[in-house]
């Protein structure tokens, strides 16, 4: 069996702009192995929230293979990249976009619904996800009632619904002072070990990177280290 | 004239929609971050249109019924006897016309939110979810 949940083989990608072509990833080679914590670090603008966009397949490389839970992706259709996305992959942003309509518990839930899953099966496990975090006596409230933090727990409870293999969380601590910021991160890890999930975290937080099990430097459109 | 009517209908469905597409971006961005098929975008979005159009195609006949109820007992709109021979304009309400108009304005609700609904699908979830 391939211990590897994500596997990415000379990705690139390139931007076209008026002014010519903007390269921002130039050959990342990397493997994940299942349960491990990988950290992804650099300056601003240096790749790392398109690196994850790409691992996640919510965009395509200019060129390059990359295989998910043993699945390569590159030849599959947009809908079926949304189907393996639904299934494997969960996301975590800076900013918790949650959807403004719904409560927590909807919003934990909505994954599960998109993989066309009932409610009735989705409201307990969604409620024992929001009450590991701490807020079961929030699932009523709406992102607006929420705080930063706690809009941000309910984004990574969320991106665990579907028991996705993988978690990529884009400066999920950008946006959050520091008090919050060290809670979330004693979450992140607590969810990982205990739900035994793979997490890719882009971060330019090193106290955060400092606890991954491997730290992945990007520089100049590649992997330093 | 019922061209006319049509026109501005379907325009401001499509306007309507188009709107919503824009307001609702960065939602569409996080549910195809989540998994949804451009598919299911744009059933949403024909949804949205569908109901609009039902709902105002059912008010549509029920002010028209009245309108025109109101006009045969009442005769509100009176015309000049000596003119027009007739006193109030004359009103003949059949279920055939009602049905027929209800399907006409329900196709074009159909036909102007395809544009909206596959705009919405066709977004890109990266460029959806960074759309400010």
């Amino acid at each position: 069996m391939n211990e590897n949940v994500l596997e990415a083989r000379e990705i690139y990608k390139s931007y076209p702009t008026a002014d010519g072509q903007i390269d921002v990833l130039l050959g990342i080679n990397l493997a994940i192995k299942r349960g491990e914590i990988v950290a992804v670090v650099g300056p601003s603008g240096v790749g790392k929230s398109t690196l994850l966009h790409i691992l996640g397949i919510l965009d395509r490389p200019t060129r390059g293979q990359l295989r998910i839970d043993s699945t390569q992706v590159s030849s599959l259709s947009d809908d079926q990249l949304a189907k393996l996305r639904n299934s494997t992959v969960g996301f975590v942003f800076q900013f918790h976009y949650l959807l403004p309509e719904l409560s927590a518990l909807e919003n934990v839930m909505m994954p599960g619904m998109i993989a066309g899953k009932k409610a009735e099966e989705l409201i307990e496990p969604a409620r024992e996800l929001l009450g590991r975090v701490g807020l079961a006596e929030r699932e009523s409230h709406r992102p607006n009632q929420l705080s930063a933090g706690e809009q941000q727990r309910v984004a990574i409870v969320r991106a665990l619904i579907n028991n996705s293999k993988v978690v990529l969380a884009d400066e999920p601590s950008g946006n959050l002072d520091f008090t919050n910021s060290q809670t979330l991160h004693a979450l992140l890890w607590e969810l990982s070990r205990t739900l035994e999930k793979t997490f890719v975290i882009a971060t330019h937080n090193l106290e955060l990177a400092r606890k991954a099990d491997r730290v992945l430097e990007l520089r100049n459109g590649k992997i330093v280290n | 004239m019922l061209c006319l009517i049509i026109l501005v209908a379907a325009f401001s469905i499509i306007s309507t929609l188009v709107m919503m597409v824009m307001e609702k971006t960065r939602e569409i961005g996080i549910l195809k971050a989540m998994g949804a098929t451009s598919k299911s975008i744009r059933k949403i979005f024909m949804w949205q249109g569908l109901v609009t159009g039902l709902l105002g195609t059912a008010s549509g006949c029920i002010i028209g019924y009245l309108l025109c109820w109101v006009q045969q007992n009442f005769k509100l709109i009176s015309l000049p006897a000596d003119i027009y021979i007739i006193s109030a304009v004359p009103v003949n309400m059949r279920v055939w016309d009602f049905i027929c108009i209800s399907a006409g304005s329900l196709a074009i609700c159909f036909l102007a939110s395809l544009y909206p609904a596959n705009k919405a699908a066709s977004l890109q979830p990266v460029e959806a979810i960074r759309y400010e």
